[in-house]
């Protein structure tokens, strides 16, 4: 890398342009993409660099006037800070708030989705000064960010009469002198899901001034609450519940969410109640650009194109130099670190103006993040490169143009990060680079695919065995259970009597009674399934503690010889203490990571489809049920960074975990394999390769985390001459946590769409003979991976 | 769903981590009523049904008559005076005169030590004093339903109370009541109450060493009272023993833990009653120099700086241990400076020095520190300072000693300088000569 470092041509970085003129330097920085593009469009490249370039036209705002139900003071604090009349979708969320209706209010980025929910908040307190409203945020961060705004609003209201209203985080970093004030002093408090599980309702006698009078609760970014996070929040919701109605309180939910296909949905399932959908954003919108970038093929066999990160870095530095303020997200750490050194690298400049490009990751301490922020928002800072952490809704103010580093994974994401850029008017653009992870080349190669479908689904599963029994711990910790009540749609009775078998409860009288000495909410992680995880000890000076990996990921990422990766920093795994949780790692430098090679077999325990369709015989090919899965990790490889390429492997002895799941998976008959027109091995290769398709193409539907799934598939011995010919492959996808998550369902009702896009991105992908965008490397999957996968997806379908 | 409980089973079965004492007792249930629990617990426990049938806690009384022996001596000299200076040890009660007309001591026994609304206290005892005896009076739950009644009858008992006695309630026994009826959104009646924890001022008198927290009360009744427990249930055992007795509704489970609160009640009224002597009486009455160095403590918070330097010199010649000696004549010394009788506060910090042995400890250190002040700026003497310095020196590591070392080379540069100002002055009359 430093070699390379050199050779880069050194610019001084222009000043910021004018607003006037930002319009045009935009135009000019895309003018050779269009160009390109265009050109593209005539002759017919069958690997375009430019994929897509999409115009979105620009969008008038529609106002509606402030409610007259709302105080006066509050409507004159708005007036002073220049808002004179609300956007339409503002006055739609605050009606049906004021009128006690849940609501959920999807709009884009920066369209004053804040005000939705202050403005029915502020209005309560001023009313009514004993009124408290509770707000949650996925990250601290946000909640900080808010506090802010919320104190800088209260403050202008003026409030009269009453003293102050106050606003207070409640976090895991509020020190343990000012608790005690902020619950009794607080009519707004910003807190996050996994204190209100610890910190607040277990104590809810502490808070009983709160959970009295509390008529507000903000779920502010609805959509980050999905898979395990959102089924715990789910629960903590219905123990939220439990306590208000205890104290005699009916809250009003008032949800905010990024684009998703199911926000309505999500927000009943997460609140427990109906709620109202806002979804037409009366916010104006600027003209935007939205632009596919593909690096090219630099060597077609392997199906390895120019370095993505590369490729960013070019396409970022064409708008810097033209006076444009930009953000680029990256994927990881590791990338936005590199790609923040390759950015200050190209600009020469004054002392101090590397300053004017910025790294921002977890990690960071807030000082510094505040730091950025600001600078971003004051135009000092004239580009970031972030992970995700920016994705959410910290104010840094509207920038010029979005890079993104790879596909975001989902189209939602897709879309709050291009929302990043572009202000209210004038002219913005979004260019999305394409790594050659699968996903990434089939949303490039069939851009409609993302113009075009709607967002995905944010799936949550509150009933998970294994988080709904943590949570009914819980909840008869907090307030004894009676005999008729209800909690969530399984039969909470029967739970109870197995926990009073094992002595966490007992039944007195009417009511189960809590008898256990511990704390069961210490014994709950909301962002995983099981608490139990992985420590990681640096030895490299001394030993130090740099991490933790839950226990279902920790045989994968932490076996012997695995390189972790934290901050940038590359650390090797020295030994791997299973019993006692431990790594220990130490700090290398090399030019790989590795993958683990997983070996799970799974045995199906309750084939639901089959229910669902009893009467009919039908030779169905997709099924979705109960599994048993036991996995293991039988042996790593080492991948080189960048080009991916294989470049040795090792083996591994590693204990067994076995997990009781939901699974979706297909199941080829026998006599369509005997059918296929090629020879034994090579129809194992293509099944697997189908696979290995299928299993990147499914998370791109689930809007879930690629590892939120598993892939087995049974059937393909090694002696697959003779298996092959009398037993039907099966092709499991499953839910890689204990009790599922609720994946395996709709992923069943996507089969059709499944096999569609993961045809598109095989028959798409311009490799010759398979590769890690498609079938997986030749290398791995044989010879005729691509095409059997081909021919049997046709035949399938 | 196949078989909801068969997998409800394994996985709280999987997850079960802390092994709860082996319950070798008869089966849950066992055919027993709810009512036959109440009115066996009522007749085993010696106690009656609180308010009306059906009421799921039990109220248990029992009479500790004046002449009964606790420890070494009767429960009547452990009654209360109410010129008992209760102002020393707690001076925001000094202008509570009429604390005394009855005070409450008061004991909680909880299911768990974490807080939080799942936790209750199962088991409440107040004692006071009667004409002829102390009581000792109990509420039990027998049930989640039993918490009512018996914070309703705890809350007549603390609107009774003039001065409510307590072992570390301030932090635990009160604030854990206050969450109970939060819970139940009744008022607090402890808000206004005054209250006295016993557990800081037994530090005070009691505690050997600087760090010495482990001031317990089973301690202090062996120590202070001269009483032994036989057979007490011990403290961690206590919940197990309640969730045991809710299972089985055997009541001879639960008898040890009210005997155990009991005994607790009677103990913090004596030792109470021990340390409200002792300050009374003042430190010659003292058999332990702890307790004259806890006195003066109180007496030097008081203001009443002669009788707190009296107990301090009182407590550093009956001391026999080095360091309880010299925290007594560190506290002593720091008196005197502060009365400006600045001789005396040399002599107290020279002991400290002259019985020092090496390492020195933080006072001893601190005490060679304030003589080397002491005779640099007060006595110049710098020949002495430069002495005491240098021992301080040599008992000094890490971030200190360039503190140390600029007191030294300070010293230096004024001796220098004297010197120089010496040889000036004899000069000329050498010169004369």
């Amino acid at each position: 890398m430093s070699s390379d470092r050199r050779r880069l041509p050194m610019t001084v970085l222009p000043a910021l342009v004018d607003a006037k003129s930002k319009d045009e330097s935009l135009s000019l920085a895309l003018s050779r993409m269009l160009a390109e593009h265009e050109q593209a469009l005539q002759g017919d490249d069958d690997d375009p660099h430019v994929t897509a370039v999409r115009r979105l036209d620009p969008v008038e705002a529609r106002y509606a006037p402030f409610p007259d139900s709302l105080d006066p003071r509050l409507i004159a604090a708005f007036r002073k800070r220049g808002i004179d009349q609300l956007y339409s979708h503002q006055a739609e969320a605050i009606a049906h708030a004021t009128a006690g209706r849940n609501v959920v209010t999807v709009t884009p980025t920066a369209s004053g989705k804040t005000l939705c929910y202050n403005a029915p908040v502020i209005d309560a307190i001023l009313k009514d000064s004993s009124t408290r409203a509770l707000y949650l945020f996925p990250t601290k961060a946000l909640a900080q960010d808010q506090l802010a705004e919320l104190h800088q609003l209260a403050e202008l209201v003026g409030f009269e009469g009453g003293g102050e209203i106050g606003v207070f985080t409640y976090d895991g970093d509020t020190p343990q002198d000012a608790r005690r004030a902020i619950r009794g002093r607080a009519h707004v408090v910003l807190s996050n899901p996994d204190m209100v599980h610890s910190g607040i309702l277990p104590h809810h006698p502490r808070w009983a001034k709160l959970f009295e009078n509390l008529q507000y609760i903000i779920i502010d970014e609805l959509h980050a609450y999905r898979g395990v996070f959102g089924s715990h929040l789910a629960n903590i919701l219905r123990r939220l519940h439990r306590v208000c109605r205890h104290y005699g309180s009916t809250p009003v939910f008032i949800c905010s969410s990024a684009t998703i296909a199911n926000p309505k949905d999500l927000a009943e399932k997460l609140t427990g109640a109906p709620c109202e959908l806002v979804e037409q954003s009366g916010a104006p919108r600027g003209e935007k650009y939205f632009i596919f970038v593909n690096p090219p093929v630099v060597n077609a066999q392997l199906g390895i194109r120019r370095s993505y990160l590369a490729e960013t870095r070019r396409v970022a530095i064409e708008f810097l130099k033209r006076g444009l303020q930009i953000i680029v997200f990256a994927q990881s750490r590791l990338s936005t670190e590199i790609l923040t050194t390759y950015l200050k690298d190209a600009f020469a400049g004054p002392p101090g103006a590397a300053e004017v490009v910025r790294g921002y990751r977890g990690g960071y301490l807030p000082l510094r993040r505040r730091e950025i922020e600001r600078g971003l928002r004051e135009g000092s800072v004239r580009c970031v490169v972030s992970t995700s952490a920016l994705e959410l809704g910290i104010d840094i103010g509207a920038l010029d143009v979005t890079v993104m580093a790879g596909y975001p994974g989902t189209i939602a994401a897709t879309w709050q990060r291009a929302g990043r850029a572009g202000r209210r008017s004038g002219r913005s653009a979004a260019v999305l680079v394409a790594s050659s992870a699968p996903i990434d080349q089939f949303v490039a190669r069939n851009p409609d695919y993302f113009f075009d479908a709607s967002p995905e689904h944010a799936l949550v599963n509150p009933d998970n065995l294994h988080i709904l029994l943590a949570h009914v711990k819980c909840a008869a910790f907090e307030l004894p259970f009676t005999t008729t009540e209800t909690f969530g749609t399984l039969n909470v009775q029967e739970m109870l009597q197995i926990l009073s078998e094992e002595q966490f409860v007992q039944l007195a009288g009417d009511q189960w009674q809590w008898t256990h000495e511990s704390y069961p909410a210490d014994a709950v992680s909301l962002r995983s399934v099981t608490s139990d995880n992985f420590i990681i000890v640096d030895l490299t000076h001394g030993e130090r503690v740099i991490g933790e990996t839950d226990f279902t990921s920790a045989p994968s990422v932490l076996h012997e010889k695995a390189i972790y990766i934290i901050e940038g920093q590359l650390y090797q795994v020295e030994r791997l203490d299973f019993d006692n949780r431990k790594a220990f790692v130490r700090g290398v430098e090399c030019d790989y990571y590795t993958d683990a090679i997983d070996y799970a077999k799974v045995t199906i325990l309750d084939d639901m489809s089959s229910e669902a369709i009893s009467g009919e015989i039908t030779s169905e090919l997709k099924h979705h049920g109960e599994v048993h899965v036991v996995s293991r990790v039988v042996g790593f490889k080492k991948i080189k960074f960048y080009t991916n390429e294989n470049i040795g492997s090792g083996e591994l002895d590693l204990p067994e975990q076995q997990m009781h799941t939901s699974s979706y998976w297909v199941t080829i008959p026998a006599e369509t394999m005997e059918a296929l027109p090629f020879g034994g091995a090579d129809k194992r290769d293509g099944v697997l390769g189908l696979a290995f398709a299928m299993r990147n193409v499914a998370p791109l539907l689930l809007m879930c985390d690629s590892h939120d799934l598993g892939l087995s598939v049974d059937g393909v011995g090694t002696d697959e001459a003779k298996t092959l010919t009398t037993v039907a492959p099966t092709i499991f996808i499953y839910d890689n946590y204990p009790g599922g998550i609720g994946f395996s369902e709709p992923l069943f009702q996507m089969h059709a769409d499944l096999l569609a896009r993961t045809q598109e991105l095989i028959d798409g992908c311009p490799c010759q003979s398979g590769c890690p965008s498609c079938v997986g490397p030749e290398g791995a999957t044989g010879p005729l991976a691509k095409a059997v996968a081909s021919h049997l997806l046709a035949v399938l379908r | 769903m196949k078989n909801l409980a068969k997998r409800l089973r394994a996985i709280v079965r999987d997850n079960r981590r802390e092994l709860t004492v082996e319950p070798d007792l008869p089966q849950p249930g066992g055919g027993l009523t709810f009512n036959d629990v109440v009115s066996r617990s009522a007749d085993v426990l010696g106690g009656s049904v609180l308010g009306q049938e059906g009421s799921a806690c039990l109220v248990v009384d029992r009479v500790y008559d004046a002449d009964r022996y606790h420890g070494s001596r009767t429960v009547e000299s452990y009654r209360l005076s109410p010129d008992a200076p209760l102002g020393l040890f707690e001076p925001k009660l000094a202008s509570t005169p009429e604390w005394a007309s009855r005070t409450v001591f008061f004991d909680i026994e909880t299911t768990g030590l974490s807080g939080g609304a799942g936790t209750v206290a199962f088991l409440v005892g107040c004692g006071w004093y009667e004409a002829e005896a102390f009581r000792v009076r109990q509420w039990l739950m027998l049930g989640p339903a039993g918490e009512r009644p018996l914070l309703d009858a705890l809350g007549r008992a603390m609107d009774d109370a003039s001065l409510l006695v307590t072992f570390n309630g301030r932090t635990f026994d009160v604030p854990f009541m206050e969450t109970r009826w939060a819970f139940h959104r009744q008022s607090t009646p402890t808000d206004d109450l005054p209250h006295f924890d016993m557990l800081p001022a037994a530090r005070r008198l009691w505690s050997r060493r600087e760090d010495d927290t482990s001031c317990s009360l089973t301690a202090l009744e062996r120590s202070v009272l001269g009483f032994h427990r036989v057979g007490d249930v011990p403290g961690f055992e206590i919940p197990v023993r309640y969730f045991q007795f809710l299972r089985t509704g055997e009541p001879s489970i639960i008898d040890g833990v009210l005997e155990h609160n009991r005994l607790d009640l009677v103990s913090l009224a004596a030792v109470t009653a021990r340390a409200f002597q002792l300050a009374s009486e003042g430190p010659t009455w003292c058999r332990e120099a702890c307790e004259q160095l806890g006195l003066g403590h109180l007496y030097e918070r008081q203001g009443d700086l002669e009788r707190a330097a009296e107990a301090f010199a009182l407590a550093a010649s009956r001391a026999d241990e080095r360091d309880l000696r010299a925290r007594a004549l560190e506290r002593l010394a720091l008196l005197r400076r502060r009365m400006r009788r600045f001789d005396e506060a040399v002599d107290a910090w020279q002991t400290i020095v002259d019985r020092a042995k090496r390492p020195f400890s933080a006072i001893e250190r601190r005490a060679a520190e304030a003589l080397a002040i002491h005779h640099e700026h007060r006595a110049h003497d710098l020949a002495s300072a430069q002495r005491y310095a240098e021992v301080v020196r040599g008992q000094t590591s890490g971030r200190r000693v360039a503190d140390v070392d600029h007191r030294l080379g300070r010293l230096a540069k004024k001796l220098e300088l004297e010197k120089q100002k010496g040889d000036l002055a004899v000069a000329p009359l050498l010169d004369s000569e």
